[in-house]
């Protein structure tokens, strides 16, 4: 574990979480755009990836990134036992399901829906465990009637999992849900000027005046990621559905 | 001492959702320890095919900079916020809400949007019939992956069409017919979104290493903040989290950013630069009354 000195802690933590109360208001690519229902916005996703893991074509790797501004549970203040309650906030929601919507073929608005729902119990980021279960729709909006339950699997934070899965291991599924670093980069105050001024040459004038600034540079987040075959488990559940190397793919946060 | 400590921790937890210090273990070995579990763990609503979400995220950029081309802001942002949140309640794939009743909405706000942009630079390079091929792609609010072509995580530069910029690839592809998708399109961890998408959306063209017209346009348009994230090419493919350590030791000693340069400077003027770019005169004040607080001098 690395050494942390409460002075800068406070420094940094007291100068970020300005920061961030002011990109509260200047979104960057989808952080703070969520409810205000949650204190720590456990239901705001910020970000989304989603392609063809290296080395593995077939397979689709999804990630979906969460709680802009994050402290992992492993932090401790020497001689100050309160300090790590007062500052954990790196996990799972327990009253929040996160969800990949999975939908096949090329089209905007059609085809069939793989959808990969996760929840997580109610503890400590030691001893929270999630389960992403796998269920199917036809392009009509049915249920699929073959049960893919038993490919749903469960995991705690901070190591990756790998199901077995079913199907002559062909529904397996690898999970990780833990701390990671913010990937998103851009110039916040930049674009948020630029949707004001509407002018294409603001990020020009605040690089001429040394006002770009990556305010996500040193931001965690709390990240879900799956990689898995898709095509194995639509041929699963939907046998007569013709295959396809395309995918759709969006993340969204609900209310349970 | 300690109790100045105290105060600052109730500040810093009182500052909602701020980003701090961590260590970092990496994330270990893939286990074999997945249980499956049955299918009541599912909450009723999963399946039900349409949704209602809190939040939802497809394509970057859309409801952050499109959107907000569009929305008229009063003084507190208020109409911004309310303007983004109805975008949010809408189903990621039909753009309907339940009632049915805004999907005409997104095609006219979005539409919007795309011709503020795409004016920003003083031109007008959409044609009518382009701009509403994009604006109909765009209603649907996901990401666009063909998993039988490759994407580079943490690319090999040294590696022709190895490239970690893949965003809109394939949609292109739809709406020009001269452009062939060479990726797996979707969005990667270090994908510049923003430069790739504001590139095409103000100008017309293409920002993507390797696409057609790349090497024409060098001097793409976009925040002029590149490569400035770390990501592996192994699962789960985000870096470790940020790391921090004591203020004494210079920083480019002890930190490990994942900028893929090192940060000098003292970690403490680091981060009083950082607090004085964002919040200005007020934000001065408060930041000399915490750094007296804690006993480093201003």
């Amino acid at each position: 574990m690395v050494p942390i000195n409460v002075k800068t802690l406070g420094v940094f933590a007291a100068a970020l979480a300005l920061a961030g109360g002011v990109c509260g208001v200047a979104s960057a690519s989808d952080h703070f755009d969520s409810s205000p229902l949650f204190r720590d916005r456990p239901d705001d996703l910020t970000d989304l990836f989603a392609f063809t893991p290296p080395g593995q074509p077939g397979k689709l790797a999804l990630i979906m990134n969460t709680r802009l501004g994050v402290q992992r549970q492993d932090f401790s203040v020497p001689g100050i036992p309160s300090a790590k309650k007062a500052v954990t906030i790196g996990q799972f929601s327990p009253k929040i399901a996160y969800v990949f919507r999975v939908r096949a073929g090329q089209k905007a608005g059609t085809g069939p829906e793989l959808r990969l729902v996760c929840a997580f119990t109610d503890a400590s980021p030691a001893t929270q465990r999630g389960t992403c279960t796998p269920i199917v729709f036809d392009e009509a909006g049915n249920l699929s009637s073959v049960d893919l339950s038993g490919s749903a699997v469960s995991f705690g934070l901070e190591k990756p999992t790998v199901s077995s899965g079913g199907n002559g291991g062909g529904l397996a599924m690898k999970v990780f849900g833990g701390v990671r670093a913010d990937s998103f980069y851009t110039d916040t105050f930049g674009v948020v000027e630029y949707t004001q001024k509407k002018d294409a040459d603001v990020f020009n004038q605040r690089k001429a005046d040394g006002r770009l600034k990556n305010l996500l540079a040193f931001a965690n987040v709390v990240s879900l990621a799956i990689e898995l075959d898709p095509g194995a488990y639509f041929k699963a559940a939907l046998p007569e559905q013709p295959a396809t190397t395309f995918y759709r793919v969006t993340a969204e946060t609900w209310s349970l | 001492m300690k109790t100045k400590t105290l105060v600052l921790l109730a500040l810093v937890n009182a500052a909602v959702s701020t980003v701090v210090a961590c260590s970092a273990d990496g994330g270990g070995d893939a286990d074999s320890s997945g249980d499956a579990l049955s299918q009541s763990v599912l909450p009723a609503r999963a399946t039900t095919f349409h949704t209602t979400p809190i939040d939802r995220i497809g394509r970057p950029a859309i409801s952050a900079v499109v959107l907000n081309m569009a929305a008229e802001v009063d003084e507190k942002d208020s109409a911004r916020v309310s303007h983004v949140k109805w975008y949010d309640e809408l189903d990621s794939f039909s753009g309907a809400d339940s009632a049915g009743s805004k999907q005409a909405r997104i095609v006219d706000e979005i539409t919007s949007g795309m011709k503020l942009m795409d004016h920003s630079d003083g031109n007008d390079d959409f044609t009518a019939d382009e701009l509403a091929a994009w604006v109909d792609l765009f209603k649907e609010d996901a990401l666009l992956v063909d998993v039988s072509k490759p994407c580079g995580v943490d690319p090999d530069p040294s590696v022709p069409g190895d490239s970690s910029h893949s965003y809109l690839d394939i949609e292109k592809e739809m709406v020009d017919k001269d452009h062939v998708h060479a990726t797996c399109g979707g969005r990667t961890p270090k994908d510049d979104t923003v430069d790739v998408f504001m590139t095409f959306a103000i100008t017309h063209r293409d920002w993507h290493p390797g696409a057609k017209d790349w090497k024409n346009t060098p001097e793409h348009v976009g925040d002029l903040i590149d490569n400035a994230s770390a990501a592996t090419n192994t699962f789960p493919y985000l870096a470790s989290p940020h790391l921090v350590s004591i203020p004494s030791v210079p920083l480019a000693d002890s930190v490990d950013f994942g900028m893929g340069k090192p940060v000098a400077g003292d970690f403490s003027e680091i981060v009083e630069e950082s607090a004085k770019a964002v919040v200005g005169e007020g934000l001065k004040a408060l930041w000399k009354l915490l750094l007296d607080q804690i006993g480093i001098k201003s």
